[in-house]
């Protein structure tokens, strides 16, 4: 016996759109024994059987990080989230909009890129080095699986509550210095890098930890950076904005 | 089917000239935005990125076009994992990967082709690169490193958790212009045929764009997607092998797909209609792992396997043959076996899934409380699927350039190593595309050329068809049909109704092609249009050459034909789409410069599937 689902999704042309919509599409999910149906089957349903909709996607299974959107306010992937009855589905937010659900992702891309987060040494790496299993295991791994999905700028306070887009590289990439920070091959200096991208931006909110899909704790590992350069005595006596913009 | 003599040679366009294209913009019918590069790489994945590197340290100036989100398109994107197999650890010069290559495909490739990748692979060493650009691969429980094997009968190690768009993002900071979301619909050439460069639709806002080229490299993965039966992306369309085709390159090994069992179905399909059967959910445990698996009656069918050629499960190959086995024999699922599928055993999965590649137990089994929040069965049904395609064209060995000057082909996979020949064709294009580059002038192409590509891609979006059709429709409309008669088990009957619903496809469902929303702005159903005609020449001539090869050499399973004879099949089965619409298939002989055939003949394990798998015990 199938359910149907109420699914309320934004829909924006900005070619041909003056504002955007809401549309609210029914989608039926044929076997609902087998466990809840994902926004993203939804959308597929929606753009094969109902009518042409944008949204991104890859893998279908988690991995790839395209399919991110707002799920009831909250980003995360649509592939992984789950649908019980009625639900809004929106582009992340903070992003220019393509269309519909699809965003351009360039300001953040940037930030990854910046990060600069190849391992940084001048001893040729001749073959892959053995690491300490508990570190690659427990921290390691989930560093490794981010997918640059962008959920977690989404949500972060520093930059939509607080804009300071400027002067904070974001939790994502901020994530990707950590992991260079802990790596034992690296040699840069991470703990300047990460306070001159911003780590003291950072409010400690939580709210990328609680969307990341890679499990990245980075709420704690933004905390640790900002903890070790402060005891290089790299934090401000007051907390008045960073000298410098984002270059 | 018509078999003309192989025919090679590469055929112009009709309309080329000899002119500079030094025509005033405002007269143009289509404008388009114009680039210059010496190196244009199309697709940004695992093989454009190597491509791409060896461009930007060789001194010439690249581009990267990519269809979709740079670093996480095609199967390269997925991040699946990985599972990445490299012989750069291995002692020597690489070579000695190649005996195994040859066994793994059972004989067919080509093995010069396979010699120069080994030696590049061990040169250009990507594992390495992937962890210079700051992925970290996957370690031992105890932390070391998978890199090392001088096991001189699998010279390569499968490092997992490769991430290509770590690669990406270094490339990008270095300086190589990534220009994604923008879909390469032809290449155009010179009047000598030599390739001048490519058009492109930003698929975002539907501007066109002319990429003016001294050397264009290939690397746009597969058509697995076209097969509806893949845990791969639904980038992998098949344009670039399209665009071989369409300029008269003929195309080999078309009929051999990489095959696994990795969907749970229904859950993991798009279940609306039975035969929808894309990875859309979770993915299982492949097979390659076949102590996971059990057949209809609940046995674990690779266990106490009494002929010790094939109770081996480090061998893919013979995995998938004896799972191939049960189903023939009628273990497969469910009960009337329709489903040609096999069980997966959770609670064995759950022992080792830590290890396995993320793809498998990330969002199967560690996430999907977090994820989706559901519990799986014990016993779960997995159907198999293609994970990526054959159909390449004849290449200098040592350099990948094809038969069109300039052009290179980085879009060959072999089995379970793709990404292994992706690092090592885009390679070895790279190198040479370089050198060729720096040795040569802008090539003139024919204006002419440009604005007939750009008619009809325009075409497809203003097309106004009395009776239309939804290019999603199409798409499905051949995703069931080559499901139906091209899964893993074939025999002639089904192929030749498959052929035939994919000929009615091409002949009346393409012309009423309509895309119904008008906008240009990332226009889904647009792109899917343009998709639609590479995908159909893909499964028309995938079709072809599995009806031609009567034999069954895996992964092209035959019930009618169930023996491997390597007597009379050590050959490459050509395909190639003629100017007039038809087709022409030829064959050559493998060429086997290293290994010769009749030693290949001794060394593969034979294979019969009328013979159903015994046990030392039932």
């Amino acid at each position: 016996m199938a359910e149907t689902y109420n699914i309320k999704v934004f829909r924006f042309d900005p070619s041909i759109d003056e504002t955007s919509s809401f549309k609210i599409y029914e989608v039926p999910n044929e076997f609902p024994d087998m466990g809840p149906m994902s926004a993203l089957k939804a959308l597929r349903y929606i753009h094969e059987y109902i009518e042409p909709i944008s949204f991104e996607f890859n893998c279908r299974v988690g991995t790839c990080g395209r399919c991110a959107i707002m799920f009831d306010g909250v980003p995360r992937l649509a592939c992984w989230a789950p649908l019980s009855g009625e639900h809004t589905l929106e582009p992340l937010k903070g992003f220019p909009i393509v269309k519909d659900l699809v965003v351009d992702i360039d300001k953040v891309r940037i930030r990854f890129i910046e990060s600069d987060t190849s391992i940084k040494t001048l001893a040729p790496i001749d073959k892959l080095p053995d690491i300490d299993g508990k570190l690659w295991w427990d921290e390691l791994q989930y560093l490794n699986a981010c997918r640059e999905c962008m959920a977690c700028y989404a949500t972060c306070t520093a930059l939509q509550m607080d804009n300071k887009w400027e002067s904070f590289i974001g939790p994502g990439a901020m994530a990707q210095i950590y992991m260079r920070s802990i790596d034992t091959e690296d040699r840069a200096d991470r703990v300047s890098q990460a306070a001159f991208s911003g780590a003291f931006e950072c409010v400690q909110c939580g709210n990328c930890t609680a969307v990341c899909p890679a499990h990245i704790p980075i709420t704690a590992d933004i905390g640790k950076l900002q903890d070790q350069a402060a005891a290089r005595g790299l934090k401000p006596a007051d907390t008045t904005a960073p000298n410098w913009p984002l270059a | 089917m018509a078999t003309a003599g192989l025919a090679l040679s590469t055929a112009l366009p009709g309309c080329a000239k000899d002119t500079d294209a030094t025509v005033a913009s405002d007269s143009r019918a289509r404008s388009y935005i114009t680039h210059d590069t010496d190196v244009l790489v199309v697709g940004g994945g695992i093989a454009g990125m190597a491509a791409a590197r060896q461009a930007l340290v060789g001194g010439a100036t690249v581009l990267v076009v990519d269809k979709a989100r740079a670093g996480h398109s095609g199967n390269s994107g997925l991040s699946w994992g990985h599972c990445f197999g490299t012989n750069e650890g291995a002692d020597g010069d690489g070579s000695s990967l190649v005996p195994a290559m040859v066994a793994d495909t059972q004989g067919m490739i080509d093995q010069d082709f396979v010699l120069a990748i080994a030696q590049g692979l061990h040169e250009s060493k990507p594992a390495r690169l992937g962890e210079q650009c700051g992925t970290i691969l996957q370690r031992g429980d105890d932390g070391k490193a998978q890199y090392n094997a001088n096991d001189a009968a699998l010279p390569v190690t499968c490092v997992l958790e490769y991430r290509p768009y770590r690669v990406a993002r270094q490339l990008m900071r270095a300086g190589v212009p990534f220009i994604d979301n923008t879909m390469v619909i032809d290449i155009v050439r010179a009047a000598d045929g030599h390739v001048a460069g490519a058009v492109g639709i930003d698929l975002k806002s539907g501007d066109a764009h002319l990429f003016r080229a001294k050397t264009v490299i290939m690397a746009t993965g597969g058509y697995h997607w076209a097969s509806g039966i893949t845990a791969g992306s639904p980038e992998s369309t098949g344009q670039g092998q399209a665009i071989y085709m369409r300029h008269g390159l003929s195309l080999k090994d078309m009929e051999f797909f990489a095959v696994d069992f990795e969907t749970i179905r229904p859950y993991g399909t798009m279940a609306k209609e039975k035969d929808q059967v894309e990875i859309a959910g979770f993915a299982a445990i492949n097979a390659n792992a076949g102590m996971f698996a059990r057949n209809k009656s609940g046995k674990f069918f690779t266990e106490g396997l009494a002929s010790s050629d094939v109770d081996n499960t480090d061998s893919f190959q013979a995995v998938i043959i004896t799972a191939a086995k049960e189903i023939i024999h009628g273990n497969g699922t469910p009960g009337d076996g329709s489903n040609n599928g096999l069980y997966l055993d959770l609670d064995r999965v759950t022992a080792v899934s830590h290890m396995l590649p993320a793809y498998y137990y990330s969002g199967y089994l560690r996430d999907s409380e977090w994820g989706l929040g559901y519990q799986q069965p014990k016993d779960v049904e997995m159907l198999c699927d293609y994970y990526s395609s054959g159909g390449w064209p004849s290449t200098k060995p040592g350099t990948c350039e094809t038969e069109i000057t300039g052009l290179y082909s980085a879009t060959m996979t072999v089995s379970e190593w793709g990404t292994t020949f992706a690092a090592g064709q885009g390679y070895l294009a790279g190198k040479d595309a370089v050198q060729k580059a720096k040795s040569m002038d802008f090539p003139g192409f024919a204006e002419t050329d440009v604005q007939d590509i750009l008619n009809k891609a325009f075409g497809m979006l203003e097309a106004a068809p009395s009776d239309p059709v939804r290019p999603i429709d199409i798409h499905r409309n051949m995703q069931r049909a080559f499901y139906k008669g091209m899964n893993l088990i074939r025999e002639e009957q089904g192929m030749q109704a498959t052929l035939d619903e994919l000929l009615r496809i091409q002949e009346e469902d393409l012309p009423r092609m309509n895309v119904p929303v008008k906008s240009k702005q990332f226009n889904v159903d647009w792109r899917m249009a343009m998709e639609a005609e590479g995908m159909l020449l893909c499964l028309i001539g995938t079709t072809q050459a599995a009806l031609y090869r009567k034999e069954t050499r895996p992964f092209h399973i035959r019930t009618d034909y169930p023996v491997m004879d390597n007597a009379n099949w050590l050959v490459h089965v050509w395909v190639k789409l003629n100017g007039d619409g038809t087709w022409s298939i030829d064959t050559t002989p493998v060429n086997d410069s290293i290994i010769p055939a009749a030693q290949i003949n001794e060394m593969l394990p034979p294979v019969d599937m009328s013979v159903p798998n015994t046990y030392k015990t039932q």
